[in-house]
């Protein structure tokens, strides 16, 4: 029980152009343009994805709860199971599960959905993480207060920041890791399993540099929104998701090239 | 449209399914049955008389069981980001108990636990059972006293499961199989009477085979597994007046994070996850109106530390009968293990980080078809695979496998838990705290990649010369860990230098404008601008001779023929003119005529008339057209030379559009008048730029 099976990418002259440059030794960037220009059908329907919806919905509503005097219930009313004061992971748990339990009643699941969610819950943990004590030793007071700071435009712009780059992320990694695997080994593109390492950092580097744009303008987008309709609800998060994914595209597209600033 | 298909069991009717699905599939038990369910080799009615409501579940977890065989998830997916991996199923069945299954609990319940088992949305409909099929006398020995029922795979986890049971804590135990493959059924009874050796009371065994008609199987996943063995071990414990069942399977596994990105949601199986060992709990609850738990005691250990528990049970020699391979059909007598699949590599790290890989019953590594440090992992030819299944693994499971374990055990707990969001969804689901939970899964991760790390290690340096002398095969593990022509880092596992971020292994160049062979691609800069890599076409080869000699115009024939493999193959004739010039005089002087004609048409109003001029026209200044080329002078027939410009002219318009995904600028510099093409192609740029070619 338990096992794995993995895939390769399709036959087709777009997926094959991806496989080429791998194998020709591209650089991440120009790897990154060309699998965004392959996928790009997939991940246009991003702002229908009710995964995806779901999960920057529920990004919103945590800091915005973080700023409620009652936390929890404000975490309760948004649909996270948590007790009255939360740690860190509980919050991190329940974010999953709410997730989960919404997709199970309204069904819609997908693979980009599932890795928003998994993006997002791993972005809670970086940006919130270390402006705690430890992990594991949280007192609800500290996780609170940490969540009520990125209800700020700036901080907000830094955690929607690094949510977008590590979506972007797996989502390229998606497509790549069925192919880059197999350009290892002596006479291939990477040599060995730590060149193969340090193409992946490079591509997380530019996916992070990539998600620039979208810090631009998604701490204006939160506060201006929040501020004229009190509140955020799906249909905006949806507005949002579209916007923010069609600038990572778009963005990708021009990193790769010298003219791009 | 969505992947839907509607199951119809047994004798139910397809009315009013709420799906479009125009041919229900139909799978039936009895009478004219198309899947069988075998118990100890007797047939069904073996269970008729197990309480009704485990009978039901049953054959529920059969039904769902075969469907998802049965239903194709839409292979790789991986255009439509796995739209068709997740399948919407409705099912009818006819169950004895209706009021129990329709309860809105019970359907939550299933609807909830099978959805995160696989993933897939379900839809039940229990319809009444009218004829309920005769049952025959239940087989179990009831003299016997069983404390336990076990889930037995006959795998390395559920040996270490049985030893614990039976051997250290000399329990009554009751093993539940389901035989896969009859392919393994000798080993499986070796096993068992090795087994039965070391205990003090022999466990019994209860075998489940299934049977489908051949041409029904089409889906390999088979996510719903675990509900069918847990259906099956409930019933058993349920009769033998038990409350409880246990999977043994390692933490690792059970959780399943994804060591590589292209495995999401449940492509990582969730058989035994702590969330789906809670729903099926709940389930046999309410089947069995009484409490019922479901457990996996080696939740919080890891495979090597299972194979240290058998080792330590003085059991070793059981190891070797033990089968973990994913590849049955590669499977023979000489190598049990086929050493590429995530289990096979798995289960020789174990081996290996427990002290016992070289024991001779523990299962030498001559029984892997490919040695897990030293064996030869080709590199994978998509084309020439000769399986589906054998796609993407030889090289690219053992290396996300040991990247991952190479990966986690540098990570602190924050690292951890923002690199493995999948992690989130046990924290919530498991006795005590998230914080103990989350420290716990974190521990086990990190002794998990200790173990596997040092394996790696201490077999770097057993194999230190064989390495510095690349005396090993080019594809095994221990060479793509550390190659000695490449190693110039710290470590084994440590970085290396690459210039992964920008193209690779180029060799520094300071002119800011490059367009020169790369291997066998061409590395590519423009204006000072960024580097990328253009693929080996021909227009590239045209671009890069007329770059390195501008303002040269080339014979486009002569062009061709430098790149061309073979230019003695290509034949320059033609057929002659198109046409000849009298005919074509003659439609010249056609065409005027019916000009003429024409206006008196329009003067006359003859609408029909005009019409049929003017197609007249038409047909003529085509046929004119077609025959003659610049200055009005005759084309030539079956041109070839003219056939050449035109290809010549296609490849390079293909090669800028390529150019223009990543550099604009340079798409746009490629343009007439810098770049013409014609019968004399010629890089004529307006500004002096001198190309490093």
């Amino acid at each position: 029980m338990g096992h794995l099976r993995l895939g390769d990418l399709p036959r087709t002259r777009k997926w094959q152009q991806v496989v080429g440059l791998i194998d020709c030794g591209a650089g991440a960037a120009q790897i990154a343009n060309a699998t965004i220009a392959a996928a790009e059908k997939g991940l246009n329907l991003a702002a229908e994805d009710a995964g995806l919806v779901e999960t920057i919905w529920l990004l919103t509503q945590i800091p915005l709860a973080a700023r409620s005097n009652d936390f929890g219930g404000a975490l309760r009313k948004a649909g996270l199971s948590v007790s009255d004061a939360p740690s860190l992971l509980e919050v991190v748990g329940a974010f999953s599960d709410a997730v989960d339990q919404r997709l199970a009643k309204s069904g819609g699941r997908t693979d980009l959905g599932e890795m928003a969610q998994m993006a997002a819950a791993e972005t809670i943990t970086k940006v919130v993480g270390p402006r705690t004590e430890s992990l594991f030793g949280t007192t609800a007071e500290d996780v609170q207060h940490a969540f009520a700071r990125l209800a700020t435009n700036r901080q907000f712009s830094i955690f929607a920041r690094d949510f977008f780059a590590r979506l972007t992320e797996r989502c390229l990694n998606y497509f790549l890791s069925r192919a880059v695997a197999h350009h290892v080994g002596e006479e291939r593109r990477f040599t060995t399993l730590a060149q193969h390492a340090e193409f992946s950092r490079a591509l997380k580097q530019h996916c992070y540099e990539a998600a620039r744009i979208v810090e631009n303008f998604s701490g204006g987008w939160f506060s201006k929104t929040n501020w004229e309709k009190g509140g955020i609800s799906r249909t905006e998060a949806a507005g949002f998701a579209h916007v923010a994914m069609q600038k990572m595209c778009s963005e990708l597209k021009e990193g790769a090239r010298p003219d791009a600033k | 449209m969505r992947n839907e298909r509607a199951i119809i069991c047994g004798e139910a009717t397809d009315s009013g399914i709420p799906f479009q699905d125009v041919q229900p599939l139909r799978l039936r038990l009895w009478g004219r049955r198309n899947i069988a369910l075998d118990i100890n080799e007797l047939s069904w009615p073996v269970l008729g008389d197990v309480p009704g409501p485990f009978t039901d579940l049953i054959e529920i977890a059969t039904f769902v069981y075969c469907a998802d065989q049965i239903v194709s998830r839409g292979g790789s997916g991986v255009d439509s980001l796995g739209a068709d991996w997740r399948r919407r199923l409705f099912f009818r069945i006819p169950v004895r108990h209706p009021d129990l299954w329709r309860s809105t609990q019970v359907m939550d319940m299933l609807t909830s636990t099978l959805g995160f088992l696989s993933e897939d949305e379900y839809v039940f409909d229990f319809t009444p059972m009218r004829e309920i099929p005769s049952g025959q006398r239940c087989l179990f020995p009831t003299e016997q006293h069983i404390e336990e029922v076990v889930l037995f795979s006959g795998g390395l986890d559920s040996l270490g499961g049985a030893i614990q049971e039976a051997v250290v804590d000399k329990r009554r135990i009751a093993l539940v199989t389901h035989k896969a493959t009859r392919k393994l059924e000798r080993r499986h009874r070796h096993l068992q009477k090795l087994l039965a050796q070391h205990c003090k009371d022999a466990p019994l065994h209860i075998a489940v085979e299934i049977n489908k008609r051949k041409n029904l199987g089409r889906e390999f996943t088979q996510r719903t597994r675990s509900f069918l063995y847990m259906a099956l071990a409930g019933t058993v414990a349920q009769m033998l007046g038990l409350s409880r069942i246990r999977f043994y399977e390692n933490g690792i596994v059970s959780f399943n994070l994804p060591p590589t990105a292209q495995i999401v949601g449940a492509k990582a199986t969730r058989t035994t996850h702590p969330q789906v060992l809670k729903g099926f709990a709940e389930i046999l609850s309410a089947v069995a109106d009484k409490r019922f738990a479901v457990e996996n005691p080696f939740l919080w250990l890891t495979k090597a530390d299972i194979v240290q528990l058998i080792a330590k049970a003085a059991c070793t020699d059981l190891i070797k009968y033990t089968t973990s391979c994913t590849h049955t059909w590669e499977m023979t007598t000489l190598h049990p293990h086929c050493g590429v699949c995530s289990q096979c590599i798995d289960r020789r790290f174990a081996v290996l980080a427990a002290g016992v890989g070289d024991a001779e019953e523990a299962g030498p590594e001559a029984m892997y078809k490919v040695n897990l440090l030293v064996g030869e992992r080709p590199a994978l030819n998509v084309s020439t695979a000769s399986d589906e299944r054998q796609k993407g693994e030889p090289r690219t499971m053992v290396a996300a496998y040991v990247e991952m374990a190479s990966e986690v055990a540098r990570m602190s707990p924050v690292e951890f838990f923002s690199r493995f969001g999948e992690a989130s969804r046990v924290l919530l689901h498991l006795d005590g705290s998230p914080e103990s939970v989350g420290l716990r899964l974190f521990e086990l991760h990190q002794r998990h990649a200790r173990q596997v790390t040092k394996v790696v290690d201490d077999a770097i340096a057993t194999h230190a010369r064989a390495i510095r002398e690349r005396t090993l095969p080019a594809g095994c593990l221990l060479r793509l860990v550390c190659d000695a022509s490449a190693a110039s880092g710290p470590g084994p596992i440590g970085p290396a230098t690459v210039q992964a971020g920008g193209a690779a292994g180029s060799t520094a160049t300071t002119s800011d404008y490059v367009f020169r062979r790369k291997g066998k691609a061409w590395e590519v800069r423009f204006a000072g601008g960024q580097d990328f890599i253009l693929l080996p076409t021909k227009g590239a080869a045209y671009l890069h001779i007329l770059l390195s000699n501008p303002r040269t115009a080339f014979p486009v024939t002569k062009l061709v023929f430098l790149v061309a493999k073979a230019p003695d193959q290509y034949p320059l004739g033609d057929a002659g003119e198109a046409s000849d010039r009298d005919a074509l005089a003659a439609y010249r002087a056609e065409y005027e005529r019916l000009k003429d004609e024409m206006e008196t048409a329009r003067e006359l109003g003859d609408e029909e008339r005009q019409a049929k001029i003017r197609a007249d026209m038409e047909f003529l200044a085509d046929h004119i057209k077609r025959d003659t080329g610049l200055g009005g002078r005759l084309r030539r027939d079956s041109d070839d030379r003219d056939r050449v410009r035109k290809a010549f002219r296609a490849r390079i318009r293909a090669v800028v559009q390529e150019i223009a995904q990543f550099d604009k600028r340079l798409a746009e510099h490629l343009k007439p008048p810098n770049l013409n093409c014609g019968w004399e192609p010629c890089y004529d740029p307006k500004e002096r730029i001198e190309w490093e070619t």
